[in-house]
């Protein structure tokens, strides 16, 4: 794996994440894997970040519509997938987070989530023979500071790279779509890619696709951090890599299935709900087949590959 | 030759005694009978000093958290080239700017282990004060930061001085900047937007050079 690698995906834009500032390593990215599967980072040293971001499910938490921290405290927001990172230019569902390299800050200091503080993370690190001889490989001191310690880990999730999916594969020609898949690819170029924009199948953009405010959580999303009206109930627009495993959906979880929230674009979605997108405000007439049709072809975003690769999996 | 080796000391300790520095202070006997401060830290970066006669200096690498827990940061080195050229003006930024606060993890004054960053909502205090009024036992905390438009909060100062004067002293008048808050309305401030701003414009005014 080296830096050069992400740069390298044919016809995908250029990363947002400068890889300058943080050259990836194989000893890095090792590190960063270490430290992504290790519970000693939270504060009853009972969770690790792979708790909530589990790799079979494209690093989200499945089946779970909010997670839960130590002592199984709930937080308000459904655990975010890490895919393809290098790309994003802000974080969490409302973008609060500016920088990879400061997102798991968040985590770590999260009181339902792992409730340490990084001084505390970096006292245990550098209290470990392990982490401060990897951390000299790594960074050349064997004291780790905040600075080396966010950037091993980002890292790692930088280089959680999906992009050899069925959909990658018949865009390079390599295997051909079902006739049911190459009707759905048609009603998602014309209702769903504008938003979820191919290749990446997100937007570094905030929008409300009108759903109700769930009265448990009061949620404004990206009003929260703006503090600009107008952003109000926006969320980030999240990518469809790998959505056939994500479930639950939405920045709460309430959707269980793909049907439910194709079925929700379809036929439910208020088309005068407030602050709602542009983009929404036309109906998009889907019959029962053209839904099954989409679905169909979302599921062509699987990346085995990447859900099933060792490297990215629990250290050995 | 004692005599010549006394010169010579006296001579090579000059640039030693050359070195300035510029003291920062804030009215801590002035306000003592009206408010208890508990916490009082604050950034001041990108500093500017202008020489008499000259163009203006800027520092390099210049960020310093000034923390009431820490003595000698109330105390900046100036660089050695300054030597007994006198100062005129001074301008600073209070808080962080933006492009430092989306240049990702950092160290030094900027490690966010020192209390002053805010993950959530990436990006720095630029001013936190937290502490008690003492005749109406009102408890305060103004954590004041945010860097996206509309509401950003790093301000910059500039304040002239007598150049004759030996000694550099940069003061924070906090008894007038807390004086001038409302705290039947407003005790806390702990995120972005409007009333960040609105203190932020305050206290840019309660600084002075002398």
């Amino acid at each position: 794996m080296s830096s050069e690698q992400h740069l390298q995906i044919s016809e995908w834009p250029k990363p947002v994440y400068n890889f300058e500032q943080n050259p990836i390593t194989e000893d890095g990215f090792q590190l960063g894997r270490k430290l992504f599967y290790d519970p000693m980072l939270s504060r009853d040293n009972t969770i690790s970040c792979a708790n909530c971001h589990l790799q079979f499910t494209g690093f989200t938490h499945v089946d779970h519509a909010v997670s839960h921290g130590i002592e199984g405290r709930k937080g308000t927001r459904n655990s975010p997938v890490l895919i393809n990172l290098a790309w994003n230019s802000s974080f969490h569902w409302d973008g609060g987070v500016n920088h990879l390299d400061v997102q798991a800050i968040n985590p770590i200091q999260h009181p339902a989530e792992m409730d340490n503080s990084l001084s505390n993370v970096l006292e245990y690190v550098n209290d470990s023979k392990e982490y401060r001889s990897a951390f000299f490989t790594v960074f050349g001191d064997s004291i780790a500071t905040s600075s080396s310690l966010m950037r091993a880990i980002s890292q790692f999730t930088v280089s959680l790279v999906s992009s050899n999916s069925k959909y990658d594969q018949y865009q390079r020609g390599e295997v051909d779509f079902s006739n049911q898949e190459k009707r759905g690819l048609k009603l998602f170029e014309k209702h769903c890619n504008s938003c979820h924009t191919a290749p990446l199948f997100n937007s570094n953009e905030y929008a409300s696709n009108g759903l109700p405010i769930d009265t448990a959580y009061n949620d404004l999303g990206r009003y929260g951090i703006s503090k600009v009206g107008s952003d109000s109930l926006k969320f980030r627009i999240p990518t469809l890599r790998n959505i056939e495993h994500t479930y639950p959906y939405m920045h709460d979880g309430r959707f269980k299935k793909l049907r439910e929230v194709v079925q929700y674009y379809a036929e439910e979605l208020d088309r005068e709900a407030p602050y709602l997108s542009e983009k929404l405000k036309t109906e998009m007439k889907l019959s029962d087949n053209h839904q099954k049709d989409l679905i169909a072809f979302l599921c062509t975003l699987t990346d085995r590959s990447f859900l099933y690769n060792r490297r990215f999996g629990f250290p050995n | 030759m004692i005599r010549l080796l006394f010169i010579a000391l006296l001579l090579s300790f000059q640039p030693v005694s050359a070195q300035r520095e510029l003291d920062i202070e804030f009215d801590q006997d002035e306000l003592k009978d009206r408010y208890e401060i508990n916490v009082l830290r604050f950034y001041l970066m990108s500093l500017q000093f202008h020489v008499s006669g000259c163009e203006w200096y800027a520092e390099e690498n210049s960020v310093h958290l000034i923390d009431l827990e820490d003595a000698s940061s109330w105390k900046i080195q100036l660089p050695k080239e300054f030597g007994k050229s006198s100062i005129d003006s001074i301008s600073f930024l209070i808080g962080v700017d933006s492009t430092t606060n989306v240049a990702g993890i950092l160290d030094g004054d900027l490690d966010p282990i020192k209390g002053m960053y805010w993950a959530w909502n990436s990006g720095y205090i630029n001013f936190k004060v937290e502490g008690k009024k003492l005749d109406s036992e009102t408890k305060f905390e103004y954590h004041l930061g945010g860097y996206l438009p509309p509401f950003s909060t790093a301000r910059r100062v500039s304040l002239a001085r007598n150049p004759q004067k030996k000694r550099m002293t940069l003061r924070l008048e906090l008894k007038q900047f807390l004086d001038e808050l409302d705290m039947k309305e407003l005790t806390e401030v702990m995120i972005p937007g409007e009333e960040a701003v609105l203190l932020s414009d305050q206290l840019s005014n309660r600084f002075s050079f002398d």
